[in-house]
């Protein structure tokens, strides 16, 4: 195992519970981010991207459960930290950025607010002016104009572009090692997005911090990450660096996502999709869970595949490519 | 349907002398077309002048000052014990979702909201007077040595006459639960709901992925929470004073509802006239009061 | 050619309502409380219908020669509830009394939701200064406390329960205002409205056919919580002594009558305001459990099971 893995996901599963049946939302996840990269986890709607990061502080509530699995942070197992010591965690080593910026600020707080008291809460003997000072710096840093007046705004006076900083400026406020960002540009204006993306790629440059960047939106994935985990019905089908993955695509999903994506550069007549829907995650199909959806399926991918080692740095989980 | 000739009434009923009678129609406007009494009323009261009780005898605004103490600290007490109860039940319910208890607090609050106060004022009549002989049945209890403030039980505390104040706590126990009964229920369900809605929005989540400590985390639950459960009491507490009427007519509690129902038995029009106005401007001024609170707890709403 | 278009329909209304209630009645299924308030209701109305038909004994006749001996007897298997002061069966009497409250709603409700409803429609649609209008007319209706101003609408039309019904009507259609002209605010926006305008469809078919259905739901909580707030108010009412006058069994007047014999005579006030509690407790219920099933958010909770 590499030491300059600060984050190592070892074999994650999370179920959910309900009438209908079992949803194995996560089954079965490992993969690793190191240290001062941007990893970026891409996937459809429903593939269990968004469960599995907020799994990594164990932030997964009912009918969900963590059933099993190794989140090493720096060499400890969060799964199985005391709550206390995982809150320490949360909002300093470990912090979160989130899709919808205008659900996710407290209305009845400023903006300031948020940041000051993020930085409270894991310092043992900061006061609040301090604090509050520190957030005006670090406005001033995400770039957000005239910081001392947006600071003393309430969110539902500040534009989604905005807010986001605000979020992203109550993540970076500790200095984490790990930034978790959801969908983070999603909710927001084109124009908006590239500034917010230029702000996540300092955070690697200026910060050290290592991201985890999860989207679905591959144009996003192919300005700022280093590498790419591809995640299909809960599991991962591949893992590479961005070059590699781009001009070497193994999975035939992952195939497809890239053939569905217009690319200014080549001329095709038509984009393909990828036949077929995502499938019911109660009622999973036995083996590859790609099986119905692939155009090489064979025989074999009736058993469920391994995430394999094609080449260094670069994984996939299909039996195309069994030695 | 058309109401009985409320003059003769004033007059003395059925003994009544027609001179007296014609005094009472002239006295009253009551020969006047009815919209022209109506203009002839919205006047007078605008210009303070709620006139006089023909059953009393006395102007309808001496009568109210009278018996508004009382009503005011049976809708005081009953009030307080409405947000001392059902704050608390609330909590209890959201934090203990689903469970017995939970369940238990809801039909409470059901029952709450489906029994008729008069009824229930009858059945705690009933088990704490007549059957267990606890607490007094009906009156308000004796006059405290001082009056200040002309309620009783505060006089009594600051008067110092413990004597008093027992007996005007015994005798304002019943008439207050009963009043406070109903919107017990609704705020306890209101409270519930909140909390629960609360807890799973997305704000808090990012609270918890931020870290934040117990107490800095629920300083952010309680003051979202606090918006829609200020609203509730606010509105409850306005309530409380079309509740008094029913409850001070089963407990004869000589507060403005049974003057006022007094005054429907003898179609004492100006005397209902008053209480009804009255309990809706204090109702408005309730409602109003909610709305400031509203604003200053929730800085989307400001101006 | 134009006719063929105007009988498209454009409104979402046929199907997904005949699926939301398949959906509906799964849901009452799983939660018997709900089932509870619905055969109570059901109960209330099928008594109401058929009460006094099937009472054992005539709830307002009064058998004089019989008087001395039946007068205030306690329950017993003759008479479930006791006899008030004239011999008269009380169990019968109260039987009686479901019909007059489901009367009495059923006449403020079938007042106050067509004025709510066309209020609320029009405002809503039309906005700008009709809108304006209606609204601050409603509002000055809602600034008051509801008892209170139907107790006063109530002593001015003199008492009796043709009065109270008619103050009660004037004081619930405020509230249905406000409800449905949120709704119509809602659903106006929405892109088959356009589409209908667009296509040239007369106002009055797009109000009626189109926002109305759409508008209609949320009514429907209101309206089955309603049907219980206003068996208490008009029992309420009848019990100050407006409202029903005897010889009419009204519920609250029973309460009211049976306080005179109070405490010795304990049943004559204890089973009819039973019946008022257990009556609105069932519409209550069954509102709280309607509501529920309308919000999709609850829906989904409903499917998870909790995992502790």
């Amino acid at each position: 195992m590499h030491s300059s893995n600060l984050l190592e996901v070892k074999d994650l599963r999370v179920y959910f519970y309900t009438y209908a049946g079992v949803v194995k939302a996560v089954d079965g996840v490992s993969f690793s981010v190191r240290r001062g990269e941007i990893l970026c986890v891409v996937g459809e709607t429903g593939c269990g991207k968004s469960v599995m990061s907020r799994a990594i502080t164990r932030m997964v509530k009912p009918p969900g459960k963590i059933v099993s699995g190794e989140v090493l942070f720096n060499g400890i197992d969060l799964l199985k930290l005391p709550e206390k010591e995982l809150k320490k965690i949360r909002g300093r080593e470990i912090s979160y950025i989130y899709q919808d910026p205008g659900s996710v600020l407290d209305p009845l707080y400023t903006a300031g607010f948020h940041v000051a008291e993020t930085v409270l809460t894991h310092s043992s003997s900061m006061k609040f002016s301090e604090a509050w000072e520190k957030a005006i710096r670090i406005f001033r840093e995400v770039l957000i104009p005239d910081p001392e007046a947006k600071a003393k705004s309430y969110p539902h006076e500040l534009s989604g572009g905005m807010k986001q900083r605000v979020v992203i400026a109550t993540a970076i406020a500790n200095t984490p090692k790990l930034v978790i960002a959801d969908e983070p540009t999603t909710a927001l204006d084109v124009t908006v997005q590239a500034q917010v993306m230029e702000l996540i790629k300092s955070l690697r440059d200026k910060y050290s911090s290592s991201v985890m960047l999860i989207t679905h939106n591959l144009g996003v994935v192919a300005e700022v990450c280093d590498r790419v985990v591809v995640m299909y019905a809960g599991k991962i089908v591949e893992a590479a660096f961005i070059e590699e993955l781009f001009t070497n695509p193994l999975h035939p999903y992952t195939q497809g996502l890239l053939e569905a994506v217009p690319n200014p550069l080549r001329k095709i007549e038509r984009l393909r999709s990828i036949h077929g829907s995502v499938p019911n995650m109660i009622d999973l199909p036995k083996g590859c869970r790609f099986n119905p959806r692939c155009p090489y399926a064979f025989k074999l991918c009736n058993e469920e595949p391994v995430l394999m080692e094609y080449s260094k740095d670069h994984l996939v989980s299909c039996w195309l490519y069994r030695r | 349907m058309i109401p009985a000739d409320p003059a003769r009434l004033w007059a003395g009923g059925v003994k009544a002398r027609p001179e007296v009678i014609e005094l009472m129609k002239e006295k009253y406007h009551l020969n006047l077309p009815i919209h022209e009494q109506l203009a002839i009323y919205i006047k007078d009261v605008f210009t303070g002048n709620w006139r006089e009780s023909p059953m009393t005898k006395r102007p309808v605004l001496v009568d109210l000052a009278e018996y508004f103490p009382a009503t005011a600290e049976l809708a005081i007490v009953a009030g307080l014990i409405q947000i001392a109860l059902g704050i608390p039940l609330g909590l209890l319910a959201a934090l203990k979702r689903d469970t017995l208890l939970d369940h238990l607090i809801r039909v409470l609050a059901l029952v709450g909201v489906s029994a008729p106060a008069f009824w229930l004022a009858i059945a705690l009549q009933w088990i704490f007077y007549y059957s267990l002989g606890l607490l007094p049945a009906t009156g308000r209890g004796v006059l405290p040595s001082q009056s200040y403030t002309g309620l009783y039980i505060l006089d009594s505390l600051i008067a110092g006459d413990w004597n008093a104040l027992v007996i005007n706590l015994r005798h304002i126990a019943l008439p207050s639960l009963t009043l406070a009964f109903t919107g017990l229920g609704i705020i306890a369900r209101v409270v519930r709901n909140t909390t629960l809605d609360v807890l799973s929005s997305e704000f808090i989540d990012f609270a918890e992925a931020r870290g934040l400590s117990n107490s800095k985390f629920y300083r952010h639950v309680v003051k979202n929470s606090s918006i829609p459960i200020v609203t509730i009491a606010g509105l409850e507490f306005g309530m409380l004073l079309s509740g008094a009427i029913i409850v001070e007519t089963v407990f004869s509690w000589p507060g403005i509802g049974l003057y006022a129902v007094n005054a429907i038995n003898s179609l004492d029009y100006p005397a209902i006239m008053g209480s009804t106005l009255l309990i809706s401007l204090i109702f408005i001024v309730a409602n109003f009061v909610v709305d400031i609170a509203y604003a200053i707890i929730d800085p989307r709403v400001r101006l | 050619m134009l006719k063929k278009f105007n009988r498209m329909s454009l409104s979402r209304s046929a199907k997904p309502i005949i699926h939301e209630w398949r959906l509906a009645l799964e849901v009452v299924k799983r939660s018997p409380l709900t089932m509870m308030g619905l055969i109570i209701v059901v109960g209330f109305i099928v008594l109401g219908a058929i009460g006094p038909y099937i009472t054992p004994y005539n709830p307002i006749e009064i058998d004089f020669s019989l008087v001395a001996l039946k007068r205030l007897q306690p329950p017993s298997l003759q008479h479930p509830f006791g006899t008030d002061e004239y011999g008269r069966d009380l169990f019968s009497r109260v039987l009686a009394g479901a019909r007059v409250s489901l009367i009495v709603s059923l006449a403020v409700m079938s007042i106050a939701i067509p004025v709510g409803l066309v209020l609320g429609l029009i405002a809503g649609y039309y906005g700008g200064i009709i809108d304006e209008v209606i609204m601050r007319i409603t509002d000055v209706f809602l600034s008051f406390p509801g008892l209170v101003l139907a107790i006063a609408f109530s002593a001015t039309l003199g008492a009796g329960l043709f009065s109270a019904m008619l103050a009660l009507s004037i004081v619930w259609w405020p509230s249905y205002v406000r409800v449905v002209r949120a709704q119509v605010l809602v659903v106006r926006e929405q892109l088959f409205i356009e589409a209908a305008k667009a296509m040239g469809v007369s106002t009055r078919r797009i109000l009626f056919k189109h926002i109305l259905p759409n508008s209609v739901t949320p009514l429907l909580v209101l309206v089955t919580l309603d049907f219980g707030s206003v068996i208490l108010a008009s029992s309420a009412l009848s019990f100050i002594g407006l409202g029903a006058q005897p010889p009419t069994p009204e519920w609250g007047r029973l309460v009211a009558d049976g306080r005179k014999w109070f405490p010795d005579k304990w049943w004559y006030s204890f089973f009819p305001g039973l019946a008022i509690l257990i009556t609105v407790l069932g519409f209550n219920i069954l509102g709280d459990g309607l509501r529920d099933i309308l919000d999709p958010r609850f829906r989904r909770r409903l499917e998870f099971k909790e995992v502790k």
